[in-house]
């Protein structure tokens, strides 16, 4: 098999530490899963999984939480990427979580199962006896991100406490969950967007087409500019059009904004994020609501 | 791209940190619009006069509101080629535990001070913490608009601060003036303060050297972090620390047969590199084990430890000790001395409670390989973690404490007997090696050195060989007194010989058969004194012309026969450091 250099020393750093706290993930948890969004970060995380247990199989299955919005393409990738990986594929699905009469949609234009997927996700942490769930979120996503560590605790309702946070000392990491709650694990929580493009070009790791430039029906709303699907129709003032876009962030299509793209290659995609003058979340609807929008959702169990 | 650089600003609450790293990140182009105008609209929400770059890290609901920081953010920033890491610490007294969070992990302090204000004695913690940690520090003497940009003050400040840093045992402390909300001397050198020669802060952080963990040429050591079966091999994987480990080279007991680095197959791995090793024959591997014959085998230590937990240090109390993937039982037994953080004053204390630093004397349930923080800052470092799972504390090795021996006589002696060409000494010179490596020095004594020198005058009669093993038995017991563990290795063919070393030794002695057919022996001959005893030339010789008795009841026997020499040396290894150890 021909050898894939990673060519900078910081990358080389960068997965050499989430290849540690993957490694202690699993050394200290009976049963880690990774949660598997179908994004650029979760298949990053995915591979280090599986490059860190090489030459033995991935010892965690994936979890995905299915807001029944999501984009086909995600789907098709999702299920496809298991089976390559050898991944043991769970999915659960907040229709479910709706029918049981555990969650209520919301409702309007605006509505959006963005939140609904905590309570999916804690339904399935329980169901499964999870004691660890490890993400793909990195701290430069977002404020409220950016405070937290590795191994980040969660209560039994599955919230964060970012006011009585555990410390952390060096790479000695304490897993032990609190009473009846888990742990949230982020390997690539001192990773850049730039870094997780680096990775994948340098790796040649495939993603989904959604993230390259192609041309989709989108409209604009609330500066957010959203594909046309079944479950986002623009209303009578918001005129689609035939775009040439991609996304920055892939989740669910009610809420993941799309931008106006000619990059249609992996460096291309980096040469555009070099130019950027906007972060990457500002393409979610999601973290517009509020300016501790992320900081609410994270404290109701959220990702 | 060279590594990241990681750094993390202290100080006192509203020295202004916040808006240091706020101004950092605005002036090296490391906020994105909509994150600027994300902060404009916050800042206009609680009624601030402008933008509040404090915005850019205190990021929770609590902090914006409280005007506070609560914990470490963390946020990425360039300076021409170099990357930075650079989070924001606390400066609350009860949120230090955060702060030490952040440090732990940067390989640069900026500990911010307040000129226009008397220096905080949170200021003093953070300088004890930097020195306890040994992180070079930047000192941000702040507000310098607030003081008229008066260079009297900055030279009242910063000199006191810098040799208290300096008397604490910090690497490095060098100071610059700054006024973090105007921006001088943080990107440019400012005009207000001519006087100041040195170069402006974001200068100093492009271009310090930043040499990160220095590669010290030595064993490569594998903190097992998992073991699986791959193929039949027993794969470990870990981060490789020490030297580089090739396939074919010995780790631990067991020999590398393939390896890999990240997922790929390679035939040398780096130290810093995450490797899986798949190993031949290897014994019981467990996940905390420390695969490497380098590091010095102890269950004591002194330790300088930061308390965590609102719970104090309780004595005697089983904790869990944490050094990576390595957890062993733990009990403080001692506190040597608590260290005032605001003077750095040593003085007795009964107890530890949060945020206090202390010197504690730590015993483990087990001996275990163990660093010292200056020589490993990773393996030299641990966390303690209460019943509950709780993290109470954060410690760094001082001092390894020599072993308690077993017996009040002294350390043990270990007495190989066997025939000529059984393997004693070859066992007994791989074994002193072994145990060096461990941090036993244990003696050797054998016996044809000693009969070309202090025994130089006996022959083989009866009444000689009896000389020559009390002889033996004498020098052993002096050494053994003073403390270390000898190994003696001479044929002592006859009972009475090895009852007469017993009687000298008394309970320090230990009897180890090197058991070996004669026909192998004459077999392997590795000296040719068997072909000329057997051609008559050397009368008396054990085995030919004189008796050998096999030992009746030895504490330890190794047959040379069934086992190869590694694997009798590492029995006989284990053997001495079972009873080494207390």
């Amino acid at each position: 098999m021909e050898m894939l250099e990673l060519r900078s020393k910081a990358l080389r750093d960068l997965e050499e530490e989430a290849i540690y706290v993957l490694r202690e993930a699993r050394g200290q948890f009976e049963r880690p899963a990774i949660l598997f969004s179908g994004g650029k970060d979760s298949i990053v995380l995915t591979h280090i999984a599986k490059r860190a247990f090489a030459p033995g199989p991935l010892p965690f299955p994936l979890l995905h939480v299915d807001t029944g919005h999501n984009f086909p393409e995600t789907l098709a990738f999702r299920d496809r990427f298991a089976a390559e990986m050898g991944a043991d594929l769970v999915v659960r699905r907040v229709q479910d979580t709706l029918d049981g009469g555990r969650a209520r949609e919301e409702t309007g234009p605006r509505a959006s199962r963005n939140s609904l997927q905590s309570v999916t996700l804690m339904d399935a942490i329980r169901e499964l006896s999870l004691d660890a769930a490890v993400g793909g979120a990195r701290r430069d996503e977002e404020k409220a991100r950016a405070k937290e560590r590795f191994f980040s605790l969660r209560s039994g309702s599955g919230a964060w406490e970012p006011e009585a946070q555990r410390p952390e000392f060096g790479r000695h990491f304490d897993g032990a969950p609190p009473f009846e709650g888990h742990c949230r694990v982020f390997p690539l929580s001192n990773w850049t967007e730039l870094d997780i493009w680096a990775y994948i070009e340098d790796r040649e790791i495939e993603l989904p087409n959604l993230y390259f430039a192609h041309e989709r029906e989108v409209f604009l709303r609330d500066g957010v500019l959203l594909a046309r699907t079944p479950f986002s129709e623009p209303d009578q003032t918001e005129l689609p059009a035939i775009r040439r876009v991609r996304f920055r962030t892939v989740g669910d299509a009610t809420c993941t904004g799309a931008m106006a793209s000619e990059a249609r290659s992996i460096s291309e995609v980096i040469a555009e994020l070099r130019r950027s003058r906007l972060s990457e979340r500002a393409g979610r609807g999601d973290d517009r609501r509020s300016d501790a929008a992320m900081e609410d959702r994270k404290r109701q169990g959220y990702f | 791209m060279e590594r990241i650089v990681r750094i993390a600003a202290a100080g006192s609450v509203d020295d202004g940190k916040s808006t240091l790293i706020g101004r950092l990140l605005l002036e090296t182009g490391s906020l994105f619009d909509d994150q600027l105008s994300e902060i404009d609209v916050a800042s206009a929400r609680r009624g601030r006069n402008g933008r509040d770059l404090a915005f850019a890290t205190d990021g929770l609901r609590e902090e914006r509101e409280r005007n506070i920081t609560l914990d470490a953010a963390y946020r990425h920033l360039q300076i021409g080629a170099r990357r930075f890491l650079l989070a924001d610490a606390p400066g609350h007294a009860e949120y230090t535990q955060n702060m030490v969070t952040a440090a732990s992990t940067a390989d640069l302090l900026i500990v911010l001070v307040d000129a226009s204000r008397e220096t905080a004695l949170q200021t003093h913690r953070h300088l004890a913490i930097a020195a306890w940690l040994q992180k070079p520090v930047l000192l941000a003497v702040n507000k310098m608009d607030l003081v008229g940009y008066d260079r009297e003050v900055f030279e009242r400040v910063a000199p006191s601060l810098i040799a208290f840093g300096k008397r604490l045992g910090c690497p490095e402390v060098e100071a610059v003036p700054i006024s973090a909300f105007h921006g001088d001397n943080v990107t440019e050198p400012s005009p207000a303060m001519p006087w100041y020669e040195g170069p402006p802060l974001l200068e100093q952080l492009a271009n310090s050297p930043f040499p990160g963990k220095a590669a010290e040429a030595r064993e490569p050591t594998l903190p097992v972090q998992n073991v699986f079966s791959h193929e039949g091999l027993t794969v470990v994987t870990g981060t490789l620390q020490g030297g580089a480990l090739a396939v074919g080279n010995r780790l631990g007991s067991a020999t590398v047969a393939r390896l890999w680095v990240a997922g790929e197959e390679v035939e040398v791995a780096q130290p810093g590199q995450p490797v899986a090793a798949g190993l031949e024959s290897a014994n019981a591997v467990a996940r905390g084990d420390w695969l490497s014959l380098y590091y010095i085998l102890s269950g004591r230590f002194l330790a300088t430890v930061f308390w965590m937990h609102p719970d104090p240090l309780r004595l005697f109390m089983r904790y869990q000790l944490r050094i990576g993937p390595r957890v062993v039982n733990a009990t403080v037994r001692r506190i040597a001395n608590l260290i005032e953080l605001q003077s750095g004053c040593r003085h007795t204390a009964t107890t530890v409670a949060a945020n206090e630093l202390a010197e504690l004397e730590i015993e483990l349930d087990e001996e275990v390989p163990l660093a010292l923080y200056g020589q490993d800052p990773d393996l030299g470092s641990f966390i303690l973690v209460d019943p509950k799972g709780a993290t109470v504390a954060a410690g760094t090795i001082d001092r390894i404490l020599p072993k308690r021996f077993k017996s009040a006589f002294g350390a043990p002696v270990f007495w190989l007997t066997g025939l000529s060409g059984a393997g004693k000494s070859s066992i007994a010179e791989a074994a002193v090696e072994q145990l060096r490596a461990s941090g036993i020095e244990a003696a050797h004594l054998d016996g044809d050195t000693l009969r070309s020198g202090l025994c130089s005058d006996l022959g083989f009669s009866a009444v000689d060989r009896l000389e020559n093993i009390r002889r033996t038995a004498e020098v052993a017991k002096l050494i053994a007194e003073q403390g270390r563990p000898v190994i003696c290795s001479l044929i002592s063919p006859l009972v009475a010989h090895r009852e007469q070393a017993r009687r000298i030794l008394g309970p320090t002695y230990h009897e180890v058969f090197i058991k070996c057919e004669l026909d192998e022996c004459v077999r392997r001959d590795p000296k040719g004194l068997y072909a000329r005893a057997l051609a008559g030339k050397i009368p008396q010789f054990t085995g030919i012309g004189a008796p050998y008795e096999p030992p009746i009841a030895p504490d330890l026997v190794l047959d040379t026969e069934s086992l190869d020499l590694d694997e009798c040396v590492d029995r006989l290894a284990t053997f001495v450091r079972g009873e080494v150890a207390q």
